[in-house]
């Protein structure tokens, strides 16, 4: 894997988590009879711009990477509904999470004192906060299964030539003629029409 | 307080109506290959225009919701961010079983 594609998968697991956190934090903050609108704002803007990078970072990584070198590993492995279940699943839920967490950060940010005068209005943003931070929780859980899915074994035999090297990521020398590294060392070396 | 209300009356409508559409267009590209692979050529993979399509139809649904939000309205907030959560776990309950069908017992 590629250092830019590594950097997305770990972008996108750090901010998911610390859009939960920051979320939690707004849902605890909302929980109490003495709120503070300053920290709601602040947390819920948190939770949105970290989900928003997860998104993004995640996106980037599952659209170049994943279906490329990832999801044959699994298709072809012991545990194939990982993919077909749980990373289907995922991926088309989180497109949820985004939409979820503006209208929370939105809420907070323009609800203030309402949220002291309408009890209806809290129960109901706390709710929608729970349901965020389930599909948030679910997705990191997701990725851990799909993560344990990937059986090393199977990392091989996908790699067998210099242009499927390269579809996967994994760094390219600049050197004539030109060649791919795979992890355990072995070169492909472009082919010289 | 009337502009605010209509703002969150007005994306939390919106959100419900984007979700009912992600969960639409999931099931339905897996159902109809044509759809998938013209969001494919689209957009360069299905994922991404499934998220530029629900960027889309919930800008354009939040601007329109704004002109008819009931004003200064703190209850219809909370009876429409309540059928945020119900669309929510509905849509997410929804995709996870259509999965399941697909991988255990589509044939």
């Amino acid at each position: 894997m590629s250092q830019a594609f590594l950097i997305a998968l770990i972008a996108h697991m750090l901010f998911g988590l610390a859009g939960i956190v920051a979320f939690t934090s707004f849902l605890l903050l909302l929980s109490r009879q003495e709120w503070n609108d300053d920290r709601l704002r602040r947390y819920a803007g948190i939770g949105f711009v970290a989900l928003i990078v997860a998104w993004v970072s995640g996106g980037y990584y599952y659209t170049t990477y994943y279906g490329k070198s990832v999801k044959p590993i699994i298709i072809e492995g012991t545990y194939p509904w990982a993919h077909q279940v749980i990373m289907e699943a995922k991926e088309h839920a989180f497109l949820f999470l985004p939409f979820l967490a503006l209208v929370l950060w939105i809420v907070a940010w323009q609800a203030g004192k309402a949220f002291e005068e309408n009890e209806k209005l809290r129960k109901a943003v706390i709710l929608l906060t729970v349901v965020t931070m389930i599909i948030g929780s679910a997705m990191a859980l997701g990725g851990l299964v799909i993560s344990g899915s990937v059986e090393k074994r199977s990392l091989q035999p996908t790699v067998r030539s210099y242009g499927e090297c390269v579809n996967a990521g994994y760094p390219v020398m600049l050197s004539y003629p030109s060649a791919c590294r795979i992890p355990d060392g072995k070169i492909f070396i472009q082919p010289v029409q | 307080m009337e502009h605010q209300t209509s703002v969150m009356q007005s994306v939390a409508a919106s959100a419900t109506v984007t979700i009912i559409f992600i969960v639409a267009i999931t099931i339905a590209a897996e159902l109809v290959p044509p759809l998938k692979d013209w969001l494919k050529a689209t957009f360069t993979h299905h994922w991404i225009g499934k998220g530029v399509l629900a960027v889309g139809l919930f800008t354009s649904i939040a601007v329109l919701k704004l002109f008819y939000a009931k004003k200064d309205d703190w209850d219809q907030v909370a009876k429409l961010l309540n059928w945020l959560t119900v669309t929510t776990i509905l849509g997410a309950g929804a995709i996870l079983l259509f999965f399941i069908w697909e991988a255990f017992w589509r044939k």
